[in-house]
């Protein structure tokens, strides 16, 4: 299996996430929509792509991604444009010789000859017109599903550039289309994203406004999965590891997400080449482990820690990286301990921030007492090069 | 392969550029394997190769590109893109979709149909959606992918996209399988890429780090293959090493040294060296104009000084509004800098590390352009790299040598060659005498304009003062003589090596044909024929001199008869020098009188320069010590009183008189004390560091450790004998005293084991007394082993100081059973006596 490390997982190089697939298709066979949660790079898009490809019988997936849309209308016009052009609606109407005409007459009011739109008078209004082209959908043809991947980095486009009012006004759209009557019960949305959809929708209004959202989560692999995983990863470089040797590393690396299992994988195949083909041995993994952390993987660490500063300003930012630097270098910290730091910093809720750390991977809490990291990777990276 | 190549890979020919391809070997074959292995059915992975300018990425990507279009799997569906350095338009992402159009219609052969297309999207707001959606349509229309290798990817493009095509760049490196990148950033000073910028996660870092030894022994086995001047590579396996330390393992770097050492038949590659650091100047200028002012300044010190350097010495060189900067200060500079890439740290054992500029190539364009044009530092680079290349004197002799016969072949580049001698001018071990052929030899070929440039006269100097250092003062003397245009300074230090040389004969002739001698030279002049002990020279130079004044010349003359001692054509000059309005020289010619036994006469010039004010006070004063009757004594007291209180050296003799008339321990002798101190301090104020400023100390140092014992002041006069110019045996024993009762063994020991201590110690009654009680000071603090130390290095201390040394062992007799025995019984009691001592010390000066 090909190491697709910094890129979504596609094709060959995608690990089955049976359990997670099936969990979804459970909520979106009850009629609901979903937020499918889970901290970065934890393999959200690989997973929806995935489902895109190889749909259950009578689902239809239409993927689109939105970080860098700034406005509403892009939003529902990228949404539409993805959807006459994708396979979905073209298998839909050549099944269906009914819904043709329908699109047929939908398109026709947005004239597209080689990609130059002839336009009318004023701007086109790509809400009615997705609404209208859903209107020609029928239940019985099967589910539509549209997965809108970055869908808080939308919201948080046009918080920068329109402001709260707009913002707020963009999650209340997406709810009316989701509760539109040529929508409901048969059209579903997957909404996904690197940036948690809770406290960017509470940033900007309450969260009723997406209470009709089911949240699945997207769990690690399981050590059986993780350990199929590493080796086949290991497999293509023509590496292979005993088993207690596997069982090794997946003990050193505590939370078995396919990206850190990619990551150490690389490492392994850089020191098993380093070596020239010498025997690996624990000591070999504890180097490549060292390796990690080497300056080099930067871009695929920095990202973790740099999204804080957009999550969080100020005081508030301060307390964080006081709590996750601490913790980099003792290991666990006290509740005592954080409350300390609050009043250090002048941060009074310091409970909803260490909630947010903790829904968005960084840190676990171990007992009632107790947070640490939820990877021994993302410490070790934190203490080699956040920590002053 | 020339320098300017190198810097210009894209101008090799592709067989040129695939033959010279010897390292980076396994980055090329990781990346491709990757490329032949991926069918693009989905996105695949994007590469970034980050490294110095320099080393090998541009090359890396050409060697990519070329073999893809050799490859028969691959050329048939991907098409490989090369966006150089200079592709400076290519700041947007729908330039970047242009530009692609454009290369295929191009590759297709379709004569701008895909281009012109774009033209009906203009003007629409989603342009670059459009466009990018075309170029995917025809892409898949003709079931081509892409590959493009964009040089300087990350300051040519990333930086330059604005926020919203930077998110778009991740959407479309997400999901985007026609188009795959492999890009190159070069790391220039500061590491610029921000990258929690997100797209960065869908590129492989692939870093090139400096070569290792081996991979630039390859590289030069390589470049070895075509040269004529073959080294042998296997003898120069640790130079080799070196220079990959030295250069930090650029290629670039690397291989530009290499010519520069080894190739450079007619100085091209110096002269190519220049071209390409005009070049580089707007872009390096930039990055330093960039830092903020006080890391610019630390740059500056550390780009001059070439090699490692520490804070301490960087503070030590910059000042700013007449402070100095604290070290604490540029070790945070030094950090940031660091940081950013600008540095590099040289670990060291101690706390004290080293800091270099991280590009060598940086720091030689920084010597190179910073310097001003005689600056000798521009070439500190080329030296430094000379100076290890022949590290031994034969290989830098044939170098030489060889350079010699480029140069007289007449094709040499003239002001390369300029810029070489300068180079070997400051390198200490080359054979002067061939050195001096080398600069004749660069000389002959230079044009009007740059001779002066070369500064022979002064380069002759150095080559003569440096043969003399090294200790040949006839090769000194043979390069001065061979000097063609001399000026005075030559004569002047000619003469001085013929004085040296015993050939005092070849002293009046040379001398005799100095131009005008002005002020400056005056004084060297009058010691000269002093040392020739011919006054008369004097005379005759002088005599048709016109820059200098009768009396003066009369002055100067007597001073050279005074010294020699023929005291009555001193006096004759001194006199009439008197007549031509000069001032009387009270002091000599009192000391004329003295000599000649008339004393009166010699103190009533004392005292009436004295009372011109042409004779100081305390010169009279120091007249008075050497006379030792109570009438002098009397006549010193009222002379005290004469000296005003501001005078500087009021306080001193106060002190002195003070400390040599009352009584050692009285109330008033604590006066003296008070008295001295100041002393110090008026001391301080004219710089006074002479016999005068060690009697002082001597005296303070003598009070402090008799009488009032008191260790910080002890500590500080300790540390201020250092600045004396005269430290008699006497006081080195009292230092060493001084010194182990602030348990500064070590610093005693050096004291008391010089050998004039030792010789005098045992000469010398008075001293033996004070050095064999530091001895038993040494004891009572245990340091017995050092006490040893001195018994063992002059066994005529044991005879002479024989009851401390039984004393010492029976203190030691555990280790030495044998020595106690030999001890004669008449020794016991002073042995026992001396033990006593010992303990009672250990009480005194606990």
């Amino acid at each position: 299996m090909k190491n697709s490390l910094g890129n979504p997982a596609r094709g060959a190089a995608f690990y089955p996430r049976e359990s997670e697939v099936r969990k979804i298709y459970r909520v979106l066979d009850k009629g609901t929509s979903i937020y499918l949660s889970a901290p970065r790079r934890v393999g959200k898009t690989s997973i929806l792509k995935h489902i895109e490809e190889f749909p259950q019988e009578g689902y239809f997936f239409v993927y689109v991604i939105t970080e860098s849309v700034d406005s509403e209308n892009e939003f529902f016009k990228v949404i539409f444009e993805a959807l006459i052009r994708s396979e979905a609606i073209g298998k839909l109407s050549k099944l269906y010789d009914t819904i043709k005409g329908g699109i047929e007459s939908v398109l026709g009011r947005v004239k597209t000859v080689y990609h130059v739109e002839i336009r009318e008078k004023g701007e086109t209004d790509y809400f009615q017109i997705l609404t209208d082209l859903f209107e020609n959908i029928k239940p019985e043809f099967g589910h539509v599903v549209i997965l809108i991947d970055e869908f808080p980095q939308t919201i948080q486009n046009i918080l920068n550039s329109d402001g709260n009012e707009a913002a707020e006004h963009f999650i209340q759209k997406n709810r009316e289309l989701r509760h539109h009557r040529h929508v409901l019960d048969k059209i579903h949305f997957v909404y996904t994203g690197s940036l948690s959809l809770f406290p960017m929708v509470e940033k900007v209004t309450e969260l009723t406004a997406v209470n009709d959202l089911r949240t699945v989560e997207v769990a690690p692999l399981s050590l059986v999965e993780a350990q199929d995983f590493l080796t086949k990863l290991l497999e293509y470089d023509k590496v292979s590891l005993s088993v207690p040797l596997i069982r090794y590393v997946l003990e050193k690396m505590g939370w078995l997400i396919p990206f850190h299992l990619q990551l150490i994988a690389q490492e392994i195949v850089d020191v098993f080449e380093a070596s020239e083909g010498g025997e690996i041995t624990e000591k070999s993994i504890d180097q490549a482990f060292d390796q990690i952390v080497h300056l080099r993987n930067k871009p695929q660490f920095e990202p973790y820690f740099a999204r804080l500063s957009a999550l969080f300003k100020g005081n508030e930012y301060n307390f964080v990286f006081d709590v996750l630097e601490f913790i980099a270098l003792q290991e666990t910290i006290s509740i005592d301990k954080i409350l300390d730091f609050g009043v250090k910093h002048s941060v009074e809720e310091t409970r909803r921030i260490m909630d947010i750390l903790e829904g968005d991977g960084y840190l676990f809490k171990s007992d009632e007492k107790f947070y640490r990291y939820t990877s021994p990777i993302l410490q070790m990276w934190c203490r080699k090069h956040i920590c002053k | 392969m020339s320098v300017k190549t190198l810097y210009n890979p894209a101008s090799l020919s592709k067989p040129e550029l695939i033959e010279s391809f010897v390292v980076r070997t396994k980055n090329f074959e990781k990346i491709f394997s990757d490329i032949k292995s991926s069918d693009m059915k989905y996105p695949e992975k994007h590469f970034l190769i980050q490294g110095q300018r320099g080393m090998g990425k541009t090359t890396l990507l050409l060697r990519l590109k070329y073999e893809i279009e050799n490859s028969p799997d691959l050329n048939d569906w991907l098409l490989p893109v090369f966006f150089g350095e200079e592709s400076y338009d290519l700041t947007s992402l729908s330039r970047l979709w242009e530009k692609l159009l454009d290369f295929l219609d191009d590759a297709l052969d379709t004569d701008g149909e895909h281009f012109n297309h774009t033209e009906a999207f203009i003007d629409f707001e989603d342009y670059e959606k459009r466009c990018y959606e075309y170029l995917i349509e025809v892409l898949q229309k003709n079931k081509k992918k892409l590959i493009i290798f964009f040089d300087n990817f990350g300051q040519l493009f990333l930086e330059n996209l604005k926020e919203k095509e930077k998110r778009r760049l991740r959407e479309i490196l997400m999901h985007c399988s026609e188009i795959r990148i492999v890009g190159a950033s070069a790391i220039v000073l500061q590491d610029l890429h921000d990258y929690s910028e997100p797209f960065y996660e869908f590129f492989q870092i692939v870093r090139l780090d400096g070569l290792n030894k081996e991979e630039t022994y390859q590289l030069i086995e390589r470049l070895q293959e075509k040269s004529e001047q073959k080294i042998d590579l296997r003898k120069a396996k640790g130079k080799i090493d070196t220079l990959a330390i030295l250069t930090g393992g650029v290629i670039r770097t690397l291989m530009m040294v290499y010519q520069v050492l080894l190739e450079d038949k007619d100085g091209s590659a110096l002269n190519d060296l220049e071209t390409i650091l005009d070049q580089i100047t707007p872009l390096y200028k930039s990055r330093i104009e960039e830092l903020p002012v006080q890391q610019r300044r630390i740059v500056d010190v550390i780009a001059k000084n070439w090699d490692a350097i520490s804070a301490k010495e960087i503070a030590a060189q910059i000042r700013e509004d007449g402070k100095r900067l604290q070290t604490k200060l540029v070790s945070a500079h030094l950090a940031q800098l660091e940081k950013n890439n600008v540095i590099e740290k040289k670990q060291t054992n101690t706390k004290n590390h080293f800091y270099q500029l991280r590009e060598r190539f940086f720091n030689i364009w920084y010597l190179m352009r910073n310097g001003d044009r005689r600056d000798r530092r521009k070439v500190k680079w080329l030296t430094k790299f000379l100076e290890f290349w022949y590290d031994d004197e034969e290989g830098m002799d044939s170098f030489l040598e060889r350079h010699i016969e480029r140069l007289k072949s007449g094709s040499y580049n003239s002001k390369s060659a300029l810029l070489l001698a300068e180079a070997l001018a400051d390198i200490n071990k080359i054979n002067t005498i061939i050195l001096d052929q080398l600069m004749e030899a660069t000389l002959a070929i230079l044009n009007e304009d740059q001779k002066p440039l070369l500064n022979m006269g002064q380069k002759k100097l150095a080559l003569a003062t440096r043969s003399f250092k090294d200790g040949d003062l006839k090769r000194a003397i043979h390069i001065l003589e061979g000097t063609k245009e001399k000026i005075n300074s030559h004569r002047f230090v000619l003469s001085f090596f013929y004085f040296l040389d015993k050939q005092i004969e070849k002293i009046r002739p040379e001398l005799l044909l100095l131009d005008d001698v002005d002020y400056e030279d005056f004084d060297f002049l009058k010691q000269l024929s002093v040392l020739a002990k011919d006054p008369k020279l004097l005379v005759d130079v002088l005599n048709k001199n016109t820059k200098i004044k009768q009396g003066e010349k009369d002055l100067a003359i007597g001073e050279a008869f005074f010294e020699v001692g023929e005291y009555d054509l001193a006096e004759n000059h001194y006199l009439k020098a008197v007549e031509a309005g000069e001032i009387v020289p009270y002091k000599h010619l009192s000391m004329i009188s003295f000599e000649k036994g008339d004393d009166i006469r010699a103190e009533e010039l004392m005292v009436s320069g004295f009372e011109q004010g042409a004779v100081k006070v305390s010169d009279l004063l120091e007249f008075y010590e050497f006379h030792f009757d109570q009438e002098s004594e009397d006549k010193s007291k009222k002379l005290l009183e004469l000296l005003p209180k501001d005078n500087p050296y009021y306080n001193f003799y106060h002190g002195l008189e003070i400390f040599n008339s009352e009584k050692f321990k009285s109330d008033k002798f604590d006066d003296a004390i008070l008295y001295l101190e100041k002393a110090l301090i008026d001391f301080d104020k004219i710089n006074v560091r002479d016999i005068k400023f060690t009697q002082l100390i001597s005296n303070l140092l003598f009070y402090n450790i008799e009488v009032s014992l008191d260790k910080q002041k002890l500590k500080s006069l300790l540390e201020r004998l250092e600045e004396a110019e005269i430290v008699p045996s006497f006081l080195k024993v009292y230092a060493a005293f001084g010194y182990t009762v602030l348990g500064e063994y070590k610093k005693a020991n050096e004291f008391l084991s010089s050998d004039s201590v030792l010789k005098d110690s045992i000469e010398l009654d008075s001293l033996g007394g004070n050095f064999n009680d530091t001895i038993l000071l040494f004891l009572a603090k245990k340091q017995y082993h050092l006490a040893l130390g001195l018994f063992t290095k002059n066994e005529v201390l044991k005879e002479v100081f024989k009851p401390t040394y039984y004393a010492l062992m029976t203190l030691l007799k555990e280790d030495y059973p044998n020595e106690v025995i030999k001890m004669g019984e008449e020794l016991n009691q002073p042995v026992n006596d001396i033990l006593e001592r010992i303990e009672e010390m250990k009480l005194e000066y606990a």
